[in-house]
C-alpha cells in the first residue's frame, strides 16, 4: 500500500473511533467499560502511528477533515459517523485536533469530558479549549474560514428561506405553465433543485425545518418542494452524489404533477368523493407519468421522473395504485418519493382533508404501515433524519416548558432542539433549549412529554421557524 | 488593482483557450500547449495574490471595476453566455490545479447550441471546482410573470395571536403523554443495504418505461389517449436511437407484436399500435441507424437482422437517404444488405432511387437491385445505363449481365460502343452471363469486323475469353480461323488477337485443340508462343 494509501486508511479508523467514542459517551457514562475500551484502542491507534516529529493533526476543511494534509476519502458505512463528527467540530468552532504527544486514556477522558461539555455552552471552543489544558499532547485551534460560520445564524435562515420560497414561486410557475399548456424550463427547474442540494448537503436540518410551513392555499406548491427537500435529504444520508441527487430531487419535484389533470371541482371539493372521483383521483399517477415524458425530448432523468410519478402510490406492498397486470420491482426513486409524499401530505390540511396530522401522529402511523405503504429500511433511514418529534412538532417538555422543535439531531432522534415559547412558568417567553443537554447527574435535562396538533390553533409557524430574531440559548423573558 | 494588466493578459489567454478546446482534441499538442500556456499565466498571478476574482457583465468582464475584457457581439460572447444563466462573480484561487483549468475550460468551450437541458451554471456546478467558486443570481428563474412573491409574504408575514398560543398552552398541559415511535439508529449495514439497492437500481430503466407503457395500452378508452400513448412510444424509440439502444427498440416492436394479437387490447389502440411499427422505419429512426453503423462502436448482425425483420416497406426511403451520408464502407455494406432484405417489399421506391442525382447512392442500389434480383428492376436498370458517371454505368451493366437480362441486350449492344473502354470490358463480361446464341453471334460478329484489331489488348482478350465460355464447335472454329488469321499490316495488333484467341481456345477444355495449338507452340512472336502455351499446359491440366 502505498504512503498515502496507508495514511488515509489510518485517517478513516481514527476519525471514525472518534466518532464513535463521542456518541458513546453521550449515552454511557465516561468509566463505563465499552467507553474505557474504546478509549483504549483509540489511545493504542494514536500512539501506534504518531510519528515523533510531526504528529498527527486533523483539519476540518469544509465538510471534509484532513489528517496530515491528505484529505480523507471514507467509505461510505462510515458516511454516518463521519458526518456526526463533522456537525459537532462546527458547533465548537473547532477547526483542527492535533495529538503531539503519546496519550492515555485518562488523557483521552479529559479530552472527551472536554468535549461533551463544550457543546452546551455560549463559547464551546473556548471552554474547550479551557477544559483541555491540562491534557499536553493535545491541541486545538479555532475554526477558521468556512464560509458559513462567518456568517450570522440568521443569515444563514435567511439564505434558506431565500431559497425555499424561491423553489415555491417557482413552483408555482410551473404549474401554471403547465395548466395553460406552456413549455417549462427544465434547465431551470434543474437549477432550481440544485440550490437545494447544496443547501441540503450544508444546512440538512434547516432546510428540512422549512418543510414544516405549510400553506393551505398554496399546498401543492409546497409538496412538491418539501417532497423534493426530503427526498433529497434521504439521498444525501445514502451518500448519493450531487448529480444523482439533483436527478433525485427533480424527480420528487414533478412526482404529482398528474393532478393539474384533475378537475378543480374534485380537488377543491369539501366533502367526501365519490367512487368516481376517487377513481379520478387514482389516476394521477398515469397522467403524471405521461405528462413528464411530454415535458422535454425523453432522458434518462425524464425517464426516472415518469416512473417515479407512475408508481409513488404503488405502496412497497403493491397494493397501491395504479392496478397494473405486470407489475415490476419499485425503482428506489419512488419508494423514496413515496415516503416523503405520505409524510408531507399527512402532515398538510388539504381541502379533502382540512386537517393535518401532527408530526409525530403521522411518524406513528407510517410506523405502524410500514412494511404495507413505505419500506420499512426507508421509513426507518426517515425517521432518523426528521426525527421522532420533526421540526415544526408543538411540545410540552418535562419541565412544563411549551415550544416547537426547532432543530433535529442528527444522532438521537428524539432528542431535538426545542424553541420554547411558554416557560415553566406560564409566561411568554422566546428561548431555545437542547434537549440533548444533561444535568450533572447525568440525567436529561429535559424531555418530551406530550404533543399538540397545532393545527387546531392558528400558529403560524414560519414566524417562529424562518421570521424574527433567533431565540437565545439561555432562557430569557419576554 | 496593481495586476490588471496580468489579469487582462490571463483572461484573454483562457478566451484564446476556450477557442483551442472548440476545435483540437485533449491529446492534441496545440491543445496541450494551450493548456500550459494559462496555467503559467494563472501561476505568474497567483504569486501576488491569493484569488482572482472576475465580476461579469452582460458584455464585459471586470476586475476590482477595471475592465479586463470588453465584447460587444451577441455570437460567441463568454461574458453573455455566462451572464443570461445568471453567473455574476467568478473566483479562482491560488492552488488551483491543471485538471481543474482543464474542466473549467471544457465547460466554457461547450457549444451553446448544446446547451439545450442544461447551462454553463449547472456544468460548473457538475464539476465540484475546489479552487473556482462563482456568485449566481437565481432571481433569473424566476422573474417571468409566472413568479408570485406574495407567497412567502403570506406564509410569513401573519404573526400568531397571544391567544391563540395561550390556549395551545392550556390544551397542551391536559394532553395525553407522549408515546413517541421506537426507532433504533440507522446502523452501517443499513447504509449498506440501501446503497447497494442504489447500485442495483442505477441502470436505465428503458426496460421498464416500455413496460409501463404497454401497461397503458391497455387501458385507453378513446382515440385521444391512443394517440398520446402512441406519440410517447414514438419519443420513446427517438431516445432509444439516440442512445444506440436497439435492442430496447426491438422490445417495443415485439411487444408490440404481442399485444397486436391481445383481444384485450381496445381495438382503437390496436391501429395506433400498428402505426408505431411503421415509425421504427421513419427517417428519425433510420438516421439513428445509420449513425450508429458510422460510428465505429459496432453492432451485433443478429440484433440488426432481428430489428429489419419488424421494418416494414417504409423504411426503405430513409435507408437510401442514409446511404449518401455514410462515411465507412463498412456501414453502406450493411445498409446495402439491409436494403436487400427490404427492398422486395417495395421495389417501385428502391428503383427510384436509381435515379437519384448522388453517383454513389446509385451504384449501391444498383448493387441492392442485384441482390434482389428482380425483373422488375430491369427498365430503371436500363435507364441508369445513360446515367453520366461512368462508374454507376458499369456496376448497372454487370448487373445487367448477372441478371441475365436478356432485354436489356439492345441497350449493352450500344455499350460496346461507349467511349470509355473500361465500359466496353464491363458490357463484354456482362454478356457472357447471358449465355444466348444471339449474345455469341453478337460477339462474334462485333470480333470480325476490322476495327476490332485496333483495340486494345485487354479488351480483346476479354472478348475472346468471354467467347470461349460457350465451349461449341462453331466458337471453336472461329478461335481456331482467329489463331490463323495472319496479317501484313498491322502485325504487331495482328500477333496481340491471335494470341488472344489461342489463349481462349485453351479456356475451351477441349484437348482436341492441344495438337492444333502446338503448330504456333514455338512462334516467333513471344506473346503469342507464351499465350499458346499456356493454353495447352491448361488443356492438358484440365484433360489429365
Amino acid at each position: 500500500m502505498s504512503e498515502a494509501g496507508a495514511l488515509n486508511k489510518f485517517s478513516v479508523e481514527l476519525i471514525n473511533n472518534l466518532a464513535i467514542i463521542l456518541r458513546t459517551t453521550q449515552v454511557h457514562d465516561i468509566n463505563n467499560d465499552a467507553v474505557v475500551n474504546q478509549m483504549e484502542r483509540v489511545a493504542a491507534l494514536i500512539n501506534s502511528a504518531a510519528p515523533e516529529d510531526k504528529g498527527i493533526r486533523i483539519d476540518l476543511v469544509g465538510e471534509f477533515f484532513v489528517v496530515n494534509d491528505l484529505k480523507v476519502r471514507y467509505l461510505l458505512e462510515y458516511h454516518l459517523n463521519f458526518d456526526y463528527l463533522v456537525t459537532e467540530f462546527k458547533k465548537r468552532k473547532l477547526g483542527a485536533l492535533s495529538f503531539t504527544n503519546r496519550i492515555g486514556v485518562a488523557d483521552l477522558k479529559t479530552f472527551i469530558t472536554a468535549f461533551i461539555s463544550s457543546g452546551f455552552s455560549e463559547n464551546p471552543f473556548d471552554v474547550f479549549l479551557d477544559a483541555l489544558a491540562g491534557v499536553g499532547g493535545i491541541g486545538a485551534e479555532r475554526q477558521k474560514n468556512l464560509r458559513l460560520d462567518i456568517e450570522e445564524p440568521k443569515d444563514v435562515r435567511r439564505a434558506i428561506k431565500k431559497t425555499y420560497f424561491n423553489a415555491v414561486s417557482f413552483s408555482k410557475g410551473v404549474m401554471t405553465k403547465l395548466r395553460g399548456k406552456e413549455p417549462v424550463s427544465i434547465k431551470n427547474a434543474t437549477r432550481v433543485i440544485r440550490s437545494m442540494v447544496d443547501l441540503i448537503l450544508e444546512e440538512e436540518p434547516l432546510l428540512i425545518g422549512m418543510t414544516a410551513i405549510k400553506d393551505y392555499d398554496e399546498y401543492t406548491y409546497h409538496h412538491s418542494v418539501n417532497v423534493s427537500i426530503l427526498s433529497i435529504a434521504m439521498g444525501q444520508r445514502l451518500g448519493l452524489s450531487k448529480r444523482i441527487l439533483t436527478e433525485l430531487g427533480l424527480a420528487a419535484f414533478f412526482h404529482d404533477i398528474g393532478k393539474l389533470e384533475i378537475p378543480n371541482e374534485i380537488l377543491n371539493k369539501p366533502t367526501s368523493f365519490t367512487d368516481e372521483e376517487w377513481a379520478s383521483m387514482r389516476q394521477h399517477p398515469v397522467w403524471g407519468f405521461k405528462a413528464i415524458l411530454k415535458l422535454k425530448t425523453i432522458d434518462s432523468v425524464m425517464i426516472r421522473s415518469a416512473i417515479a410519478s407512475f408508481e409513488h402510490h404503488l405502496n412497497y406492498d403493491y397494493a397501491g395504485y395504479p392496478r397494473v397486470q405486470r407489475a415490476a420491482t419499485q425503482d428506489i426513486y419512488s419508494k423514496i418519493i413515496s415516503t416523503a409524499d405520505q409524510y408531507d401530505a399527512m402532515t398538510s390540511s388539504r381541502v379533502y382533508r382540512r386537517t393535518a396530522m401532527p408530526p409525530d401522529k403521522a411518524l406513528s402511523l407510517l410506523v405502524r404501515d410500514s412494511g404495507k405503504r413505505t419500506d420499512p429500511l426507508l421509513l426507518k433511514l426517515f425517521i432518523n433524519m426528521v426525527g421522532i418529534f420533526p421540526v415544526g412538532t408543538f411540545v410540552m417538555l418535562s419541565t412544563n416548558e411549551f415550544g416547537l422543535v426547532y432543530e433535529s439531531n442528527p444522532v438521537f432522534a428524539n432528542r431535538p432542539k426545542v424553541r420554547v415559547i411558554i416557560d415553566r412558568n406560564g409566561i411568554k417567553s422566546d428561548y431555545l433549549v437542547d434537549l440533548a443537554e444533561r444535568i450533572p447527574d447525568g440525567a436529561f435535562a429535559r424531555s418530551i412529554i406530550k404533543t399538540l396538533d397545532h393545527n387546531r390553533y392558528k400558529i403560524n409557524l414560519a414566524e417562529y421557524l424562518v421570521e424574527g430574531t433567533p431565540p437565545s440559548v439561555l432562557p430569557k423573558r419576554v | 488593482m496593481e495586476n490588471t494588466a496580468e489579469i487582462r493578459d490571463l483572461v484573454q489567454a483562457v478566451l484564446k483557450a476556450r477557442k483551442i478546446a472548440k476545435i483540437y482534441p485533449a491529446g492534441n499538442q496545440t491543445y496541450i500547449r494551450t493548456i500550459d500556456a494559462v496555467c503559467k499565466k494563472f501561476s505568474e498571478v497567483f504569486e501576488s495574490t491569493e484569488e482572482i476574482t472576475l465580476h461579469i457583465k452582460q458584455g464585459e468582464v471586470l476586475c476590482e471595476g477595471e475592465q479586463v475584457d470588453y465584447n460587444p457581439e451577441r455570437h460567441d460572447n463568454l461574458a453573455l453566455l455566462l451572464y443570461k444563466d445568471g453567473l455574476r462573480e467568478l473566483t479562482f484561487r491560488r492552488d488551483l490545479s491543471r485538471e481543474e483549468v482543464e474542466s473549467f475550460l471544457k465547460v466554457i468551450a461547450c457549444d451553446e447550441k448544446e446547451l439545450i437541458d442544461i447551462d454553463m451554471v449547472t456544468l460548473l456546478w457538475e464539476e465540484d471546482f475546489q479552487h473556482i467558486k462563482y456568485v449566481i443570481d437565481e432571481s433569473i428563474l424566476t422573474d417571468d410573470e409566472t413568479y408570485d412573491p406574495s407567497i412567502e409574504k403570506r406564509d410569513v408575514e401573519e404573526p400568531t395571536e397571544s391567544e391563540e398560543l395561550f390556549d395551545a398552552y392550556r390544551d397542551a398541559c391536559s394532553a395525553e403523554y407522549v408515546e413517541p415511535v421506537e426507532i433504533a439508529p440507522l446502523s452501517p449495514a443499513d447504509i449498506h443495504d440501501l446503497t447497494m439497492e442504489f447500485e442495483r437500481d442505477a441502470e436505465v430503466k428503458s426496460y421498464k418505461l416500455v413496460n409501463i407503457i404497454f401497461e397503458l395500452c391497455y387501458q385507453t378508452k378513446d382515440s385521444g389517449e391512443c394517440k398520446e400513448i402512441a406519440s410517447i412510444l414514438e419519443a420513446m424509440m427517438d431516445f432509444f436511437i439516440s442512445n444506440n439502444d436497439i435492442t430496447s427498440i426491438i422490445d417495443v416492436l415485439k411487444k408490440i407484436t404481442l399485444l397486436l394479437e391481445d383481444s384485450q387490447i381496445p381495438p382503437a389502440m390496436r391501429v395506433f399500435l400498428s402505426g408505431r411499427v411503421n415509425y421504427a422505419g421513419s427517417p428519425e429512426i433510420i438516421r439513428g441507424v445509420g449513425t450508429l453503423l458510422d460510428s465505429g462502436e459496432g453492432i451485433d448482425e443478429n440484433t440488426l437482422d432481428e430489428f429489419v425483420s419488424y421494418l416494414g416497406a417504409n423504411a426503405i426511403q430513409p435507408f437510401i437517404d442514409v446511404l449518401g451520408g455514410l462515411q465507412k464502407i463498412s456501414a453502406r455494406r450493411r445498409i446495402i444488405s439491409i436494403l436487400a432484405l427490404l427492398g422486395p417489399k417495395d421495389v417501385g421506391t428502391l428503383f427510384e432511387g436509381l435515379s437519384d442525382n448522388r453517383w454513389y447512392v446509385v451504384r449501391n442500389l444498383v448493387c441492392v437491385a442485384r441482390a434482389i434480383g428482380d425483373k422488375r428492376a430491369i427498365g430503371p436498370l436500363v435507364d441508369a445505363l445513360s446515367y453520366p458517371e461512368a462508374r454507376v454505368r458499369r456496376e448497372v451493366i454487370r448487373t445487367l449481365g448477372e441478371m441475365r437480362a436478356s432485354q436489356a441486350l439492345p441497350a449493352l449492344q450500344q455499350c460496346l460502343d461507349d467511349a470509355d473502354q473500361q465500359i466496353r470490358i464491363a458490357t463484354v463480361r456482362a454478356l457472357r452471363h447471358m449465355r444466348t446464341e444471339e449474345v455469341k453471334y453478337l460477339l462474334m460478329r462485333r470480333m470480325r469486323e476490322d476495327t476490332f484489331i485496333d483495340k486494345k489488348y485487354e479488351e480483346k482478350r476479354c472478348f475472346f475469353e468471354c467467347l470461349s465460355a460457350w465451349k461449341d464447335k462453331e466458337v471453336a472454329d472461329f478461335l481456331a480461323d482467329m489463331l490463323r488469321k495472319r496479317g501484313v499490316v498491322k502485325r504487331k495488333k495482328n500477333y496481340e488477337s491471335r494470341a488472344c484467341a489461342a489463349y481462349a481456345l485453351g479456356m475451351t477444355g477441349d484437348e482436341g485443340h492441344i495438337a492444333f495449338l502446338r503448330k504456333y507452340e514455338e512462334s516467333g512472336n513471344e506473346l503469342l508462343k507464351e499465350h499458346v502455351q499456356e493454353a495447352i499446359r491448361k488443356l492438358a491440366d484440365e484433360n489429365e
